[in-house]
């Protein structure tokens, strides 16, 4: 961590799907350097061995019986899709790996 | 403002003083007549929920046991889903969007008779403190419209201050319950982490999530909890216990003692309290102590951390929580070009408004190769550290009480131009969170005609003690 | 195929000796009802999209919870190859974007899996280290060759899979068909999954890199794609051979780069996966959703005491203690519900040579079979107890051997809830008949007409009489009991 951090906005834009403007670009670099100088503050504090806290309280484990339940119609489900075709949802034309 | 709350609007009706139907009816012109100036709610379901009343009357006229909630009109945050109802975050990729299920939490308000009036307005995927960032409109505080109700829970919190209902869900996160319901002077609760069941709400930080109710006074608020507490076989953070009941109601405090944090109170700590809301929470000390609590001082040696802490683990959370909003499955798609990435890119693009896209951005950067252990784990671990403050100080204390917010409520648009000014006045409501203790904000007073929020925290699952402290402040000061 | 001794590929060019490094990343899917975190089922070719639910379609809300079979399969897969079950470990989220993959990321397991270590021994005495198990979703499919969309089923998103990942201790071909061969084994033995490749139910990936013979390792590259384990060796061989050939054409343009290839089985070579990104990020992070998965000891041995004993253990007691042929041992362990099968027979006390006959060469060819319906061995609707009867129904002389067959085959048709042995064999009148008098006369009318037989017969050959027996048993309906129509024949002549 360092209070001036290198942002590569073009990078993590890409990581994030938004397909930011260069507008956009130009008005969110300033900003999230300055939030992320603030938030760097973090690294002074003393740490020693404290352990990461992923969340509160401490559930024992919820688990679930591997019995089945009804799923969902699929026309409610593809009714709130924004183009489904046939019986299934579509998308631009993708061949394998991550689009 | 005399309005009937939870219990009474029940007991009326029960008795049979009014009826279901009548009384939604004078929510429903309340709502009319307030709704266009202060901009609670989105969605008023007027046919559904009068159906619903009419049915309730048939079954108390049948003979049927009246739920705890019988005819109690309820409003929603809309990030809470519920079938047949607009849950679209207040965000534009959302619109129209409906559950096709309903949240556990609202399952259980409708089973105890509870009917749903209408879906509220809300800083979009809960990331705002005003009610702002909300991509349909900004919701005002009844107090003086032309400053903010708080956020995100804005439009709930309006909802209730300003009469239209009794009851609203909220959710809070790092304070979009607690802070709103400051500023507009009623009862917001933050349950224990885990005491309701987060099934159906749109998740924004996971581990910090907690549905919450507001209300005009903490018995209505208990009344709630009685109902939506308890655990749930749909949500594995959920705490295995059965739902809280209230106790016998015990006006003295003799014994306990009030921790005050030297940090919430210190100039120093960034804060910026200010000086009506410190004199207002000096007097509501002073009345716990007529209650026979003494105030003991403490401190919470890392809570000046809290807010770089909350921010980056609820980005990251957030950045994790929102990569499902891909337009594939639901929401309002976007085409560029002709690839799916650039589908998906355009979809989020132009569906998410600026703030979600900063703490996207902040969220994705936090966990990225090469940042993930400084920034994110490092962030995990100074979580433990706040929780351990707080575990300490309980040590010397039944509750600790703070102001809720630094401040009373700005001006809109003072803020909305500082993404970091907007996250510095979190800092009094962010450490609950970060530690998943019960935390209550009620109205303690008024400073320029403003309302002022006091904060009541608990030790982790000690709900019950800290409404207690809360009912006996707000009997004595009746 | 078996394990060459000499590992090295000496290439004819130069004469160089190479060694090829290979690990394999295989994925299996538990054989659990329902899906990872919700109850929706899954069947392989079931309509698309129906079987969904709020969660495996990432609305907004839903939380997941995790099925306690599937992590008590995940635990047995993990004792059953030897391996260190931890006692707590987490799910964590790996973020990608695609369509096939509704929440924006998989629920994974990261640096805490819940298993480390174990491996399978191959028959040369080698063994394959595994580096981890850890338990994941499956995506959805995303269909690309329907008209001008890709489109997007998700039926099978959600469902529980379990990851397996050597070390790179495999060094050829046949060695890695070995390891697939008795890893597949091993997990059906352990009830864990049904490891079928057709129905995506087991799934591999390659890595592979070569090197020369006393140099280091050089740069890997990953082979997806692979529908068979003869293909996953045809790959690693091609594959091993296209690096080779890179290397030694001496041109630092044409050396392997570290990437992913696609294995084409039709034109038995491997290609660049097109669309290649910039690395990837997968930005891991603790899911806060689910609690951590602890793991005490009574989970531990409850699942231990589910284990049944291997099948190489199992093949080798029917060897040297039943004295089966080892193709009866391999025949009979060929599937582990016909191996079971096997073992509650000799506990019904049948003799184990007739117990591996009639499974052999009877039971386990019905599977597959369109008029019995089954699926596979397991749904033989045939008790150990029931084959027991038949064969006792034989030996005693009630039924003809052939009848046997028949009322097995009559007994599989009826189902699970048909009629028992003895009503069938009333039912379809199976009983021999021992009734003298009754053979007598069929006997005796199948003698009409026979002149020549009979004379052969008096002339001294003997064989004539099987001529007669023909008639008598069709006559009989195949019911006459053939020894004694036999005697009443030759009786008859005789006089």
């Amino acid at each position: 961590m360092s209070a001036q951090p290198a942002i590569d906005l073009v990078r993590l834009a890409e990581l994030a799907r938004l397909s930011l403007s260069a507008e956009e670009q130009a008005a969110l670099l300033p900003q999230l350097a300055r939030i992320l100088a603030q938030l760097a503050e973090l690294e002074a504090v003393p740490l020693d061995d404290t352990p990461a806290m992923v969340r509160a309280g401490a559930s024992s484990g919820i688990a679930r019986a591997d019995e089945p339940q009804p799923s969902l119609p699929r026309e409610a489900l593809l009714a709130r899709a924004p183009k489904p075709e046939d019986d299934f949802y579509s998308v631009p034309k993708t061949v394998g790996g991550e689009g | 403002m005399t309005l009937p709350g939870v219990e009474a609007t029940r007991a009326r009706i029960v008795a049979g003083t009014t009826s279901a139907e009548a009384n939604l009816r004078e929510c429903l012109e309340r709502i009319a007549a307030l709704n266009p100036k202060l901009q609670a709610f989105h969605t008023v379901a007027a046919q559904s929920s009068l159906a619903r009343a009419t049915e309730l009357d048939a079954l108390l006229k049948s003979g049927a046991q009246p739920g705890a909630l019988h005819g109690v009109p309820v409003a929603l945050k809309s990030n809470l889903c519920a079938s047949g109802h607009e849950t679209n975050c207040g965000s534009r990729l959302l619109a129209g969007w409906q559950a096709p299920y309903t949240a556990r939490a609202v399952e259980r308000l409708l089973d105890a008779g509870a009917i749903l009036v209408g879906m509220t307005h809300m800083d979009e995927f809960g990331f705002g403190s005003s009610g702002e960032n909300s991509a349909y409109a900004t919701a005002r505080n009844p107090h003086d419209p032309e400053r903010t109700a708080g956020g995100s829970s804005s439009g709930s919190a309006v909802a209730v201050a300003s009469g239209m209902v009794p009851l609203a869900l909220g959710s809070d996160t790092g304070g979009s319950v607690r802070q709103p319901a400051a500023l507009c002077g009623i009862a917001g609760f933050k349950p224990s982490y885990g005491r309701i069941p987060r099934h159906g709400l749109v998740a924004f930080g996971s581990s910090l999530d907690c549905i919450s109710p507001f209300a005009r006074s903490v018995t209505d608020l208990e009344c709630a909890m009685e109902v939506l507490s308890g655990h749930d076989a749909l949500d594995a953070t959920s705490i295995e216990e059965p739902p809280l009941l209230r106790i016998a109601s015990e006006g003295a405090l003799d014994g306990w003692r009030i921790g005050v944090p030297r940090e919430c109170f210190d100039a120093g700590a960034g804060s910026g309290l200010d000086e009506g809301v410190r004199t207002a929470l000096e007097a509501a000390l002073r009345r716990f102590e007529q209650l026979g609590a003494q105030c003991v001082e403490v401190s919470l040696p890392h809570l000046r951390h809290a807010i770089a802490t909350y921010y980056i683990i609820a980005c990251a959370e957030a950045s994790s929580n929102l990569a499902r909003f891909d337009g594939v499955r639901y929401g309002v798609r976007h085409t560029a070009g002709s690839s799916l990435a650039a589908m998906m890119s355009a979809t989020r693009e132009r569906g998410f408004g600026a703030e979600v896209k900063r703490r996207v951005l902040l969220g994705t950067f936090v966990l990225s190769a090469g940042y993930h252990e400084a920034w994110y784990q490092r962030a995990q671990r100074v979580r433990a550290r706040i929780a351990q403050d707080f575990e300490q100080a309980f040590e010397q204390c039944e509750v600790l009480v703070t102001p809720t917010t630094p401040s009373t409520a700005f001006r809109l648009g003072e803020k909305s131009s500082d993404p970091l000014a907007m996250y510095l006045s979190d800092v009094l409501t962010v450490p609950a969170s970060l530690a998943g203790i019960p935390a209550l904000s009620i109205d303690c007073g008024r400073t320029q005609g403003l309302p002022v929020g006091m904060q009541i925290l608990g030790p982790a699952r000690a709900d019950t003690r800290v409404l207690r402290a809360g009912r006996a402040f707000e009997r004595k000061n009746a | 195929m078996s394990a060459a001794h000499d590992p090295a590929l000496v290439s004819p060019r130069t004469g160089r000796r190479w060694l090829a490094v290979i690990g394999l990343e295989t994925h299996v899917q538990l054989k659990t009802r329902t899906k990872l975190f919700c109850g929706c089922e899954y069947r392989f070719g079931a309509e698309p999209n129906t079987l969904t639910c709020a969660l495996c379609t990432a609305q907004p809300g839903a939380l997941p919870v995790l099925n306690c079979e599937a992590l008590a399969l995940a635990v047995r897969a993990g004792l059953a190859l030897g391996a260190d079950i931890a006692p707590l470990s987490k799910f964590d989220r790996k973020h990608y974007f695609y369509c096939d993959l509704p929440k924006g990321y998989q629920i994974s397991q990261y640096d805490q899996p819940y298993c480390k270590g174990g491996g399978i021994a191959l028959a040369s005495g080698r063994f394959i280290r595994l580096e981890r198990i850890h338990m994941e979703e499956d995506a959805g499919k995303a269909i690309h060759d329907r008209g001008a969309s890709t489109l997007v089923d998700l039926n099978r998103a959600g469902v529980p899979l379990i990851e397996m990942v050597t070390q790179a201790d495999i060094q050829t071909a046949a060695e890695a068909f070995e390891y697939l061969t008795l890893l597949k084994e091993r997990l059906q033995y352990a009830g864990v999954s049904d490891c079928d490749m057709e129905k995506g139910s087991l799934r591999c990936d390659v890595n592979i890199s070569v090197r020369p013979a006393g140099e280091g390792w050089r740069t890997k590259v990953e082979i997806k794609n692979l529908n068979s384990f003869r293909f996953i060796a045809a790959a690693i061989e091609h594959e091993a051979w296209r690096q080779i050939e890179a290397y030694e054409s001496e041109d630092p343009a044409q050396y392997p780069v570290q990437e992913t290839r696609l294995y084409d089985p039709e034109r038995n070579q491997t290609r660049t996966m097109r669309g290649k990104e910039s690395a990837r990020d997968y930005r891991y992070c603790p899911d806060p959703d689910l609690p951590p998965v602890v793991l005490d000891a009574s989970f531990l041995e409850r699942e231990r005491s589910n284990l049944s004993e291997p099948a190489d253990s199992r093949r080798a007691r029917y060897r040297e203690q039943l004295g089966l042929s080892p193709a009866d041992a391999a025949a009979l362990t060929s599937e582990r519900a016909a191996s079971d099968y096997f073992e509650a027979c000799l506990r019904s006390g049948i003799d184990a040579r007739d117990a591996s006959s009639w499974i052999r060469n009877e039971l386990l060819g019905w599977v597959g079979e369109p008029e019995l319906g089954l699926r596979d061995f397991a749904q033989l609707p045939i008790s150990p107890r029931e084959l027991s009867e038949v064969l006792e129904l034989i030996r005693s002389g009630r039924i003809a051997s052939n009848a046997g067959r028949k009322l097995l085959r009559a007994r599989a048709l009826a189902g699970p809830d048909g009629p028992g042995i003895a009503a069938l064999v009333a039912q379809l009148g199976l009983e021999q008949v021992q009734d003298d008098a009754q053979l007598e006369e069929w006997c005796r009318a199948a003698l009409i007409g026979k002149e020549k037989i009979i004379a052969d017969y008096r002339s001294g050959k003997e064989a004539a009489l099987n001529a007669l027996l023909g008639p008598v048993m069709k006559q009989s309906g195949g019911r006459a009991a053939p020894e004694k129509v036999r005697e009443i024949l030759k009786r008859l002549l005789s006089g």
